[in-house]
C-alpha cells in the first residue's frame, strides 16, 4: 500500500459501486471518493479504518454511490468480491435491492474483464459462473421484476448492458414459464454473451455521440457474427447460447441480420434475447438522448410487435413489467 | 446405400432424391438459364470474379460444431456462381458459418469431383430457400480423403 501520491489521476483509479465495498470485503485497500468532476479522487478512508454499513447508509444518503480504489488494487478487489459474493447475496439483513446491486455491479466489472482480456475462456467461465448466483438469487418469488430492474445501472457501456441482459433473460423466461435451473443458467449466460463481438468493433463507432454512418453501422452489424465464431467451436456453448449471441438481431419478420430468417428459424432463446436487448438499450443513457420514460418505451416496443418481436414474448416482457 | 461412384453424381441420384428447395417466383423460370460472369456491385470490385454456375448438386454436411449436431444425410442443392476460392448455393434450410460441406456436381460441370467447404455466410431468400456462401477447403477427392478417411456416402 502507498501513500496518495499527489500525482494520481483519475486514469490512475477503478471506480466501484459502494454496495460491493460492504464491512470488511476490501480491508486492504484505500477507498477514494470523487467530490466533484473536475476533480481527481481523493483519500475517503484508509486501509486501516474499517469500512462498515454505515458508512454505506450515509454515503447513500448523501447521493454517493460510486467510490474509488487504486488500479493496481483492482484484480484484488475482483478476487475478494468473487469470493465473497455467494455468501454477500445469501445474506438475509442486506436488502435485496443491495444484493441485486452488487451482483449486478461483480456481473459487470468480470465482463469487463475478462471482455478486454480477450481471453473467450475466461468470459464463459466466468459468466456460467456467475449464472449460478444470478439464477439463484433471481428465482426468489419476494421481488418484482421492477424493483430489479430500478437497480440496474443503466449507463451507455456494452459490459453494463451485456449484464444486465443477462440479468433480465432470468426474469423473462422464468415469466415464459421457463424453470429448469440448467436451462435459467444457459440463457444468463447467453444474455451476457450475446454482443461478445462488440470487442471487434472499434471504440469510435460504440461511444459516437451522433447517428452512425451507413459504413460504420455495416461494421457494428458483423458483431452477431463475430460474437458466434468466438463461441461455435466450443464444447461448453449449447445451440441455444449460440443462437443467443448470432440471432438476436433476426426480426421474426424476417428482415433482421446476419440471416434475415424469420420467426420459425429464430431459436427461441435468441427471440427472448431479443425483446430484453431492445428493452435494456431503451432504457439505457446515451450521450445524444435521454432514457426513455417506460411507457414511452413500451409504446415504441409494442410497434415492433410480430415484426421485430415475437409477440407472445414481448407481451410476457410487458405484463412483466407492467 | 447412396452411391457416388469415383466420388461423381449419378445424374439419376439428383432425381432420385427429394428437393426441399423452394426457389422464389422472381427465379422461377430463369434460375437455371443464368450463365457467364455475374456483374461485381460497386463494393465487390476488387474480388475475384464470379462466374453463374445454376446446376443441381448433391451436399452433406459434417457435423463439425459442438452445438449444432447434423445428421449425415444428401441433401440436392442448387448452385449459383463459382469463383476462385468459393462457391455460392442455394439449400432449403439455414446453415451456419464454419459449418462444413461435401459438395458433388455432376461430372459436366467441373472437373473437381467433391468440393469441401466452409460456410462464411447465409442469407435468407425465401420460404425453404437460402443463399449459403462456402469458401473451398478441398477441391479434389483425393485430398479430399486426406481430410476424411471416409468419404463415402451412406
Ligand atoms: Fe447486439
Ligand atoms: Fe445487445
Amino acid at each position: 500500500m502507498r501513500a496518495v501520491a499527489a500525482s494520481d489521476r483519475l486514469d490512475d483509479f477503478h471506480s466501484v459501486s459502494i454496495n460491493t465495498l460492504l464491512p470488511s470485503r476490501c480491508s486492504d485497500m484505500d477507498l477514494f471518493i470523487q467530490r466533484s468532476t473536475k476533480e481527481r479522487p481523493r483519500l475517503y478512508r484508509s486501509h486501516d479504518i474499517e469500512f462498515d454499513m454505515d458508512d454505506v447508509r450515509r454515503l447513500i444518503a448523501k447521493g454517493v454511490r460510486t467510490l474509488y480504489i487504486r488500479k493496481s488494487d483492482h484484480q484484488e478487489y475482483q478476487d475478494q468480491l468473487r469470493r465473497i459474493l455467494p455468501a454477500l447475496l445469501g445474506n438475509e439483513e442486506l436488502p435485496l435491492s443491495e444484493r441485486y446491486s452488487c451482483l449486478a455491479e461483480v456481473v459487470r466489472d468480470t465482463l469487463a474483464t475478462s471482455f478486454k482480456q480477450n481471453d473467450i475462456s475466461q468470459a464463459v467461465a466466468s459468466c456460467t459462473d456467475l449464472a449460478k448466483d444470478c439464477v439463484r438469487l433471481l428465482q426468489r418469488e419476494d421481488y418484482t421484476a421492477k424493483e430489479l430492474v430500478n437497480v440496474l445501472q443503466h449507463d451507455f457501456c456494452t459490459f453494463t448492458h451485456s449484464a444486465n441482459v443477462g440479468l433480465l433473460s432470468v426474469l423473462l423466461s422464468r415469466a415464459l414459464g421457463i424453470s429448469d435451473e440448467e436451462e435459467l443458467r444457459q440463457i444468463t449466460v447467453g444474455g451476457l454473451l450475446h454482443d461478445l463481438g462488440k470487442q471487434e468493433v472499434p471504440d469510435y463507432i460504440l461511444t459516437k455521440p451522433s447517428k452512425l454512418t451507413e459504413q460504420e453501422f455495416d461494421i457494428v452489424k458483423r458483431h452477431a457474427v463475430w460474437g458466434y465464431r468466438k463461441l461455435c467451436h466450443r464444447n461448453d456453448i449449447s445451440r441455444g447460447q449460440l443462437m443467443m449471441v448470432y440471432q438476436h438481431h433476426e426480426r421474426v419478420a424476417g428482415g433482421g441480420y446476419p440471416v434475415g430468417c424469420p420467426k420459425g428459424d429464430i431459436h427461441y432463446w435468441a427471440r427472448i434475447c431479443t425483446v430484453v436487448d431492445v428493452f435494456e438499450a431503451l432504457s439505457a443513457n446515451r450521450p445524444y438522448r435521454r432514457p426513455l420514460q417506460r411507457s414511452q418505451l413500451f409504446e415504441t416496443m409494442s410497434r415492433g410487435e410480430n415484426k421485430l418481436f415475437d409477440g407472445e414474448i414481448l407481451r410476457c416482457w410487458m405484463s412483466v413489467m407492467a | 446405400m447412396l452411391d457416388v461412384s469415383d466420388g461423381v453424381v449419378r445424374p439419376e441420384l439428383l432425381q432420385e432424391l427429394d428437393c426441399q428447395i423452394q426457389l422464389p417466383t422472381k427465379w422461377e423460370r430463369v434460375y437455371f438459364e443464368e450463365k457467364g460472369l455475374q456483374r461485381a456491385s460497386f463494393d465487390e470490385r476488387r474480388r475475384f470474379l464470379r462466374a453463374n454456375l445454376r446446376t443441381k448438386g448433391l451436399m452433406r454436411l459434417r457435423s463439425v460444431l459442438p452445438g449444432i449436431s447434423r445428421a449425415p444425410r444428401l441433401y440436392v442443392i442448387y448452385t449459383y456462381n463459382i469463383a476462385r476460392a468459393g462457391i455460392a448455393f442455394l439449400h432449403s434450410q439455414q446453415l451456419f458459418p464454419e459449418e462444413i460441406c461435401e459438395l458433388w456436381l455432376p461430372k459436366s460441370q467441373l472437373p473437381q469431383k467433391v468440393m469441401i467447404v466452409e460456410v462464411v455466410q447465409c442469407t435468407y431468400v425465401g420460404e425453404n430457400c437460402y443463399l449459403i456462401g462456402a469458401q473451398l477447403i478441398v477441391n479434389d477427392i483425393t485430398s479430399a480423403e486426406t481430410r476424411n478417411p471416409n468419404p463415402s456416402l451412406h
